[in-house]
């Protein structure tokens, strides 16, 4: 302000208002010490943790887009097949245990009344076994992993029958009066 | 070395020392913006959380601050409209008027008060009469010195309606102090 209109000012508070033109301008109010020294620093801080403009109207599709993508991760190949392979392996590990403890005690008696139980099965009988205690774990598995496909397929290579197609004389069992007569 | 308007703007629009730019905004401004804050709203706590609105605001507008008006003016102005905003809120809150100088005693915000010499605290009390945006005009005019020019730009209101405001503000406070 130039020193003519402060002047002009100066005279019209004096006429308008003597009392309070004849008072010193004072600041009666005091800010804490320190407290310039650390505003910028508090305004910082401040704006650093501040959520940004429009993140909750964002967020719903953020989470969404998120479980999305989850769903649609596709476990590699690779890794499905060695977790299969983990699984199968343990399974028939598991069977041969169970297997083993369950024959030690229900078969005690047939093997106690033959003592040539085992002896008397050949190689290729024991290699049967086997191979269809593996292929029925195989299949229990696919079932749970709802791979019914392969597993029907399965089930019809070492069975060779075709689930799919009900014979006639099964048909005709269950249709007769003996079917009908057994009790569950 | 202080930064001048012009390149604390530049720096943030261009996105480079943006944050030693900003820091030196504040520096430069924040005594000033506290005084005219304070002033209004009288407690420092509300002060301060007003006056960290105002900067914070400043950040978010600065990269599409329009040089058409200057730094200082806009500055002013976002914390006017923030003071005013908060004294409004308070006296939503309150369900009293802010503009009774009973307000800020009741509300133990005179503590200052007590410092004064007894024509200051009369003076501050009569202060306290005006309303938000007069006591504004009166303190941007009276306690620092502004053109109405400028003040007309910080609030929005045209040279002529200013004055009229700042003599009716005079008056105000020449009646209280009298029959005080």
């Amino acid at each position: 302000m130039n020193k003519e209109n402060e002047n002009i000012e100066n005279e019209e508070l004096m006429k308008m208002a003597p009392t309070l033109f004849g008072m010193k301008k004072k600041n009666n109010l005091k800010a804490p010490e320190g407290y310039f020294s650390s505003l910028a620093d508090t305004v910082k801080v401040k704006i650093d943790n501040e959520i940004p403009d429009g993140y909750f109207e964002n967020l719903a599709d953020k989470v969404i887009d998120k479980i999305e993508k989850e769903k649609t991760k596709v476990i590699p190949i690779q890794k499905r097949n060695i977790a299969r392979v983990i699984y199968v392996a343990a399974s028939i590990a598991a069977i041969f245990i169970v297997g083993f403890l369950f024959n030690q005690n229900n078969t005690i008696a047939a093997i106690a009344s033959d003592d040539n139980y085992l002896e008397n099965l050949t190689n290729s009988e024991l290699d049967e076994a086997i191979y269809y205690s593996e292929m029925e774990e195989l299949i229990c598995y696919l079932d749970f992993e709802e791979n019914f496909n392969e597993a029907s397929q399965i089930e019809k290579s070492i069975y060779d029958i075709d689930l799919d197609v009900i014979p006639d004389d099964i048909n005709e069992y269950i249709g007769s009066e003996y079917y009908l007569d057994i009790e569950f | 070395m202080q930064l001048s308007d012009g390149e604390i703007v530049e720096q943030v629009k261009s996105g480079q020392n943006t944050n030693i730019a900003f820091r030196a905004l504040i520096e430069k401004y924040q005594e000033r913006l506290y005084w005219h804050v304070r002033r209004m709203i009288i407690d420092h706590d509300d002060t301060d959380d007003v006056l960290q609105n105002v900067f914070i605001k400043a950040w978010k507008g600065l990269a599409n601050f329009r040089e058409d008006s200057n730094l200082y003016t806009w500055l002013y102005r976002i914390a006017t409209n923030e003071s005013i905003t908060f004294i409004n809120k308070k006296k939503k809150e309150n369900n009293i008027s802010i503009d009774d100088e009973s307000y800020h005693l009741h509300a133990g915000q005179a503590d200052y008060l007590m410092d004064c010499d007894a024509i200051q605290e009369k003076l501050e009390k009569a202060l306290l009469t005006l309303p938000e945006k007069q006591r504004a005009v009166f303190h941007m005019k009276y306690y620092e010195d502004m053109k109405y020019t400028q003040i007309s730009e910080i609030v929005g209101t045209s040279v002529g309606a200013l004055k009229a405001s700042y003599h009716i503000a005079v008056k105000k406070i020449e009646n209280y102090l009298i029959k005080n």
